[in-house]
């Protein structure tokens, strides 16, 4: 196994200088795609709100960064250019870190530097100019960023795996591909999920139940722990379910009083098996894309 | 320099190495381009002006210095200067002659052109 | 320098392009690889390079399976192919990005064979015609200083001049370690630098001959009548009279006639090929 630093800087130097008119240009698009999309937003009714500038920055970067993505090791499906890319003095690791650098590293970061600034000027004309009761989105370390990181590492995974295993239409083929597969999941999970805990009949429990009570004011009022016999409907819980962005809580209403509660989550320890196998599935992409490219031939 | 297609090509290297000692172009007992520089200068194989090196160091034209390179032979001019006059003798002239009788020309109407032409070229 | 057993590649299953085929080449030598349209000239330079991997066999170039594409192996092994791709940028920003990928990469030869082809070193790649690229590549091939050099077609493309400087260009850098394979339908521009003869077909390599083993078996000749030659193996009409080839009785030292050998290769290979066991 080949690797060398040297030969790394070499080849990110290659990718850029050959195609510097084409990134300037794709990122160029990027921004007037997203600056409509801002504009369109300011001028609905909520305006520019804080959950719709973070998905902005999210949706756009998953999207934009895949197609990237895909065009990266492009060089390689040509029958031309990839005699060139084939026989360059590099070994098919470097090629494919070089890829993997440019997908994961200067792409967010050119997408970052572009569109957030695009964001804040976004939020500057919705909150302070027209007046609206938005707040920015500032991205900060919270519970969600991991799980995001994790997502956009698995779709510049399969983008980049696509780009080898595909000679044309890579980037439809990929979206294809992902669609395949999120729907086997879906409908894989809840069926494994039963295979593996079976159903559940429901049963009492006795559990902690933490009551908050506020004033209009956002005043405590009450603040108590109460030990209270609960009836508890076990449903088999399908690997991944809980993975969501966004956890909403459920508001209810119960002899007057808004309840917001939270659905409990009682993890089986067949789920760290699960999470494992989705964790390990982004290197194990990247192993797929280095096999191909190590067996591509022209 | 343009080959015919008749000879071997390490000959007609060979031949214009000749030519070039002969004219005294390249004077005897210096040195005579390097294999290199005549395969750029011919536009052939290194190897092929090797093999005429060799050929030409064989018939004792020219000879190397070890680490310096070929050398026109002392004589050299002289040496090929017999070869041929054999060469033309033993294979041109009988061809020459064959062709006289051919076409029934006597061999006095020949020494008057012949002394012409040495004339004209005196002049 | 390239050793090759019993090498077997196909596109498909089915078809073999090159089958059971041998060589074994050593370095200090200029080979003309020969062969009909789609006899798998290129599909054998790819096998070579790494860029195909075959089906059977070994192949060994400079000690190393070419498939495993090492850096150190496709750094020492640079194929120039016939279509050439060269990005949007200067001639000095394509030496700066691909050249340090070639450790022994030599600037100054690089930037003096430019200038025996006439290119002005400040011209835009993608501006050129495809001659003037073709010589850039030539210009870059060459001054990698690669051990093993294959080139398909190289002087496709070339004006009557610029197939005269890469004469003089190939004449003057080949080394004793080196080694070039010229793939090439064009016989006639390169058969003075071409010292060893490979011809691919059948899916084999049927002839590997230098031209002074090839010079003393057979004698090329013109004539008037065909009655003039004993034992021709194969001739072809010209202005006056045939051009011959025929077995070298004699020991004449006529000079090969590249395209003649070839044809009668071709039209008379059992004849031919028996000549040299």
């Amino acid at each position: 196994m080949q690797f060398s630093i040297h030969r790394i800087w070499l080849l990110v130097k290659k990718q850029w200088a050959e195609n510097l008119q084409l990134y300037c240009l794709g990122l160029l698009a990027v921004t007037g795609v997203m600056a409509a999309v801002i504009v369109f937003n300011i001028t609905e009714n909520e305006g520019l709100t804080k959950p719709t500038q973070q998905n902005l920055v999210l949706v756009g970067l998953m999207v934009s960064g895949s197609i990237f993505t895909t065009t990266i090791l492009s060089q390689f499906n040509d029958k031309i250019k990839g005699i060139q890319a084939l026989t360059l003095p590099a070994s098919t690791l470097e090629k494919l870190v070089v890829a993997l650098l440019y997908s994961i590293v200067v792409f967010p970061i050119c997408f970052l530097v572009l569109v957030y600034p695009l964001i804040c000027l976004g939020h500057y004309i919705d909150a302070e100019m027209i007046g609206k009761p938005n707040l920015l989105y500032i991205p900060e370390w919270n519970k969600q960023l991991p799980l995001v990181i994790f997502l956009y590492l698995l779709l510049q995974g399969i983008a980049l795996m696509c780009s080898v295993l595909f000679k044309r239409y890579v980037f439809i083929k990929a979206v294809i591909l992902t669609i395949a597969v999120f729907f086997g999941v879906l409908i894989l999970n809840p069926w494994l999920a039963k295979k593996i805990i079976g159903p559940q009949v429901p049963k009492q429990i006795t559990a902690n139940i933490h009551e908050t009570v506020y004033d209009d004011h956002q005043n405590v009022l009450v603040n108590k722990t109460v030990k209270e016999l609960i009836w508890t409907n076990l449903y088999p819980r399908a690997p991944y379910a809980d993975m969501e962005l966004n956890n909403w809580g459920i508001y209810q209403k119960y002899k007057n009083i808004d309840y917001e509660s939270y659905h409990v989550v009682i993890r089986h320890n067949y789920n760290a098996l699960f999470y494992a196998l989705l964790v390990i599935s982004v290197p194990f992409l990247w192993l797929i894309t280095w096999f191909r490219l190590k067996e591509k031939e022209l | 320099m343009d080959f015919n297609n008749t000879q071997a090509i390490y000959l007609q290297i060979a031949d214009y190495v000749c030519d070039k000692i002969q004219l005294t172009i390249w004077p005897e007992d210096e040195k005579i381009p390097s294999v290199r520089e005549l395969a750029i200068m011919l536009e052939v194989n290194p190897n092929t002006v090797m093999r005429s090196y060799e050929y030409l160091q064989n018939q004792e034209i020219i000879y190397t210095k070890r680490g310096m390179g070929y050398f026109a032979q002392l004589n050299a001019a002289k040496k090929i200067l017999k070869s041929r006059q054999d060469q033309f003798m033993n294979e041109e002239l009988p061809l020459l002659l064959k062709k006289m009788q051919l076409l029934n020309i006597p061999v006095n109407d020949l020494q008057n052109r012949y002394q012409q032409f040495i004339d004209k070229n005196i002049s | 320098m390239i050793s090759i057993n019993h090498l077997n590649f196909g596109y498909h299953k089915k078809y073999m392009v090159l089958e059971n085929l041998n060589l074994h080449i050593k370095p200090g030598h200029i080979y003309g690889l020969l062969g009909r349209n789609g006899a798998g000239k290129s599909s054998l330079l790819h096998n070579i390079c790494g860029l195909l991997f075959p089906s059977n066999g070994t192949c060994l170039v400079a000690g190393e399976t070419p498939a495993n594409r090492k850096p150190q192996f496709l750094q020492q092994v640079y194929l120039l192919p016939e279509e050439i791709y060269l990005p949007n940028v200067s001639i000095k920003n394509y030496l700066a990005i691909y050249a340090p990928f070639y450790p022994a990469f030599d600037h100054d030869m690089f930037y003096r064979f430019l200038t025996e082809f006439d290119i002005p070193k400040e011209n835009k790649l993608q501006n050129m015609s495809y001659g003037q690229k073709k010589k850039v590549m030539i210009s870059f091939a060459l001054a990698t200083q690669a051990k093993v050099l294959l080139m398909d077609e190289p002087t496709n493309g070339l004006d009557i001049p610029s197939k005269k400087q890469f004469r003089k260009i190939i004449a003057g850098i080949i080394k004793d370690d080196q080694l070039i394979i010229i793939s090439t339908h064009q016989v006639k521009d390169l058969d003075s630098l071409i010292d060893y003869v490979l011809v691919l077909e059948d899916k084999q390599i049927i002839l590997n001959q230098p031209i002074e083993n090839i010079t003393e078996k057979l004698a090329f000749k013109q004539v008037i009548n065909l009655d003039e030659v004993a034992s021709p193996i194969y001739s072809e009409g010209a202005l006056k009279g045939y051009a011959v080839v025929a077995i070298n009785h004699k020991k004449e030292n006529s000079r090969l006639d590249m395209e003649m050998f070839f044809n009668a290769v071709l039209s008379e290979k059992q004849l031919v090929l028996s000549q040299f066991n």
